[in-house]
């Protein structure tokens, strides 16, 4: 029996389970994933909560637009949404499943549903392509054409300003317009 | 494990939703323009007289619009008519007036579509700007929008013009059924539509009818047909070649086509104030813009830095839009209530030029609704936000006019065409004079009538009971066949 074995053994475990998981020679943790995995996991953590956090932003937005053209108003009401309902539904996961897992799991749990949503939103463009549309035209009215493009992107709209149209040569033809032609005989182009 | 499980699920809806996006069909679309404040409430017109300000006071006294208020569009028949949308600044801070959008079209059809479409579609407009002549043909379209002329913003100078053989304004017509006249009527071909205009038209059955030829009697012929070179009159558009001579424009007949903003009843009714601040800017974006032609051109032609509405097309150039804009006389806010609404007195006013446009329009069939009882004419706007017109002398008190005799018509001056009384009632004939004294500012009228000098001396005095000025009035010793004859002439 070698020395070791004569420690007591409850001290040993809680002690090895305050001191962080250190990776071992081969570069993984105690879960399991190595520390380039977890990196991927992370961004792919974060790519979900931002895409899926701007689609829902912006298609909460718009659906706050039927009622009050109002940025702040829309903007808020959607940010409270955005933000309130991923935390409530990792509030209850957490609670009643016990599966632990931290800030990482509330993180996921974020990305899930903000993801959910936006593939909802999408998904269902009979409905939200005009709320999409509307919410570019606000912000191209209001100047934000990064905005308008985002927003009409995700409406599948291709959006051309006023500017970037080719203006035509001289004289529309028009009522107003003063063409050179013979008024009587014939009419010279 | 549970995390490789959300790691896989996130990755999955992650490149769902990629896939979603990227893989739907985009169809292309206008995005409407950015919309600039209206400056006209932050005291932006520049030496704006005390009146003026005042009128701004009461708008602001008045019921505020309401925060976050939809963008006032405003719809212009041409693109030079846009220019004082284009000259108003935007606003420095908070405005509390709404915002404009502009939509430069060229065709009635476009503008009649904005106005039906109503200001809260992007591709639709609250306000048009047009000719008066324009209006009254586009009115049996709009009739259930109740449209009505507001505010008068300039008058036409030298855009329309009629042509006619040597001396055929000047004589009386042979009894014929029906007298050509080159221009654009109700039924003309697309392809004559660019040589003529509604206003055009108006100023040539305007011409006729002056001479005796009701425009029931007239026949259009469109510009550039063979029929057209046998015509004895024509009425188009500056810039259009004809082969008649010109006997007058609308330089000459400087008050005859103005230029009026209309709105519908219910804009008025539920945004009146807005339309209020509005007229006030637009005024001044009019003198604005008269300061800076060159500046406002050349962002017409480039569409540089304007609020443009979804689907406006091309504009032309800027030495087109140069041309166009001097062919425009500006009013301004002094001006309105000698115009429009109780105080407007003169024989020249919104309600005697509309009720004139109506019925050359309607005799020539351009239109075929009568003018409605009251005239589609609201001055509430005006009434509120413009100073009362100053009181100018009546003709009997002018100086220098006690005694006055008539004299003769002064040399060099170019005859325009003649205005031919066929019924003797002497009150009709002056009148008629002092309404054209008023539409023609510049010209001199020679007096000729039935009788001999003595009866043309009595028709010059009555023109001057009603206000023409007895330095613009000569007496003709020749008696015309009809009860009274006046030449209208054009000083040198």
């Amino acid at each position: 029996v070698g020395k070791d074995d004569l420690l007591p053994k409850k001290k040993a475990s809680s002690s090895a389970v305050k001191t962080s998981p250190k990776p071992s020679s081969s570069g993984k943790t105690s879960g399991g994933a190595s520390s380039s995995m977890r990196r991927v996991m992370r961004v792919t953590r974060g790519v979900g909560v931002f895409l899926g956090g701007l689609v829902t932003l912006v298609g909460l937005m718009s659906l706050v637009g039927i009622v009050t053209d109002n940025f702040w108003v829309r903007f808020l009401v959607a940010l409270l949404v955005v933000v309130g309902l991923p935390a409530f539904v990792s509030d209850r996961f957490l609670k009643r499943t016990n599966l632990g897992g931290g800030l990482a799991m509330v993180a996921d749990i974020f990305a899930i549903v903000l993801l959910g949503i936006a593939i909802a939103l999408v998904s269902a463009d009979f409905a939200s392509k005009p709320l999409f549309v509307r919410e570019g035209d606000r912000y191209a009215r209001s100047g934000s054409r990064t905005m308008a493009r985002v927003a009409y992107f995700l409406g599948g709209v291709s959006p051309t300003f006023p500017d970037e149209k080719s203006a035509a040569p001289t004289g529309s033809g028009s009522a107003s317009a003063a063409p050179s032609a013979k008024a009587s005989g014939s009419v010279r182009p | 494990m549970k995390s490789y499980a959300t790691f896989i699920v996130i990755a999955l809806m992650s490149m769902t939703l990629v896939f979603l996006l990227l893989t739907r069909e985009h169809i292309k679309r206008d995005a409407p323009a950015e919309v600039v404040d209206v400056g006209a409430l932050d005291g932006g017109a520049d030496g704006a007289s005390p009146a003026d300000a005042g009128a701004v006071a009461t708008v602001d006294a008045g019921t505020p619009p309401r925060p976050a208020e939809k963008p006032l569009r405003v719809v212009t028949l041409g693109w030079e008519l846009a220019a004082a949308g284009a000259a108003i600044p935007p606003a420095a801070g908070g405005s509390s007036t709404s915002s404009v959008e502009l939509a430069p079209e060229t065709t009635l059809d476009a503008i009649e579509a904005r106005l039906a479409r109503g200001g809260a579609d992007p591709q639709g407009a609250d306000v048009a700007i047009m000719p008066l002549p324009a209006f009254v043909v586009s009115y049996e379209k709009l009739r259930a929008l109740e449209p009505r002329a507001f505010l008068v913003v300039g008058f036409s100078h030298g855009r329309e013009e009629v042509h006619a053989a040597p001396g055929a304004l000047l004589k009386a017509p042979a009894a014929a059924d029906e007298v050509k006249l080159v221009a654009v009527g109700a039924s003309a071909a697309a392809e004559a539509r660019p040589y003529g205009s509604e206003s055009a038209t108006v100023l040539g059955l305007f011409a006729l009818d002056e001479l005796g030829i009701a425009p029931s009697r007239v026949r259009f012929v469109d510009p550039g047909t063979p029929d057209a070179k046998g015509a004895p009159f024509a009425a188009i558009v500056r810039g259009a070649v004809d082969e008649r001579k010109l006997a007058f424009s609308t330089a000459d007949a400087s008050r005859l086509v103005p230029i009026v903003a209309v709105g519908s009843k219910g804009l008025l009714d539920s945004r009146e104030a807005v339309v209020r601040a509005w007229s006030t800017s637009w005024l001044d974006g009019l003198s604005r813009a008269a300061k800076d032609v060159p500046g406002i051109a050349r962002r017409l032609a480039a569409k540089e830095a304007l609020p443009l509405s979804a689907g406006v097309g091309g504009a032309p150039e800027a030495l087109v839009l140069v041309e166009r804009l001097g062919q425009i006389e500006n009013m301004t806010l002094a001006e309105q209530t000698s115009l429009i609404g109780p105080l407007a007195k003169g024989a020249v006013t919104l309600d005697t030029l509309t009720q004139r446009t109506w019925q050359l329009a309607r005799g020539g069939g351009l239109t075929a609704a009568a003018a409605p009882d009251p005239l589609p004419v609201d001055a509430r706007v005006v009434s509120m936000i413009a100073p009362p017109p100053k009181d100018a002398p009546r003709a009997p008190a002018e100086a220098g006019d006690a005694g006055a005799t008539f004299g003769a018509v002064p040399a060099g001056s170019v005859p325009l065409f003649a205005y031919r009384a066929t019924d003797g009632d002497a009150e009709k004939v002056a009148g008629q004079i002092a309404f054209l004294a008023g539409a023609f500012e510049r010209a001199v009228f020679k007096v000729s009538a039935k009788g001999g000098e003595k009866a043309a001396r009595a028709l010059a005095t009555a023109a001057k009971d009603h206000g023409v000025a007895a330095m613009r009035l000569a007496t003709g010793a020749a008696e015309p066949t009809a009860f009274a004859s006046v030449d209208v002439l054009a000083l040198p």
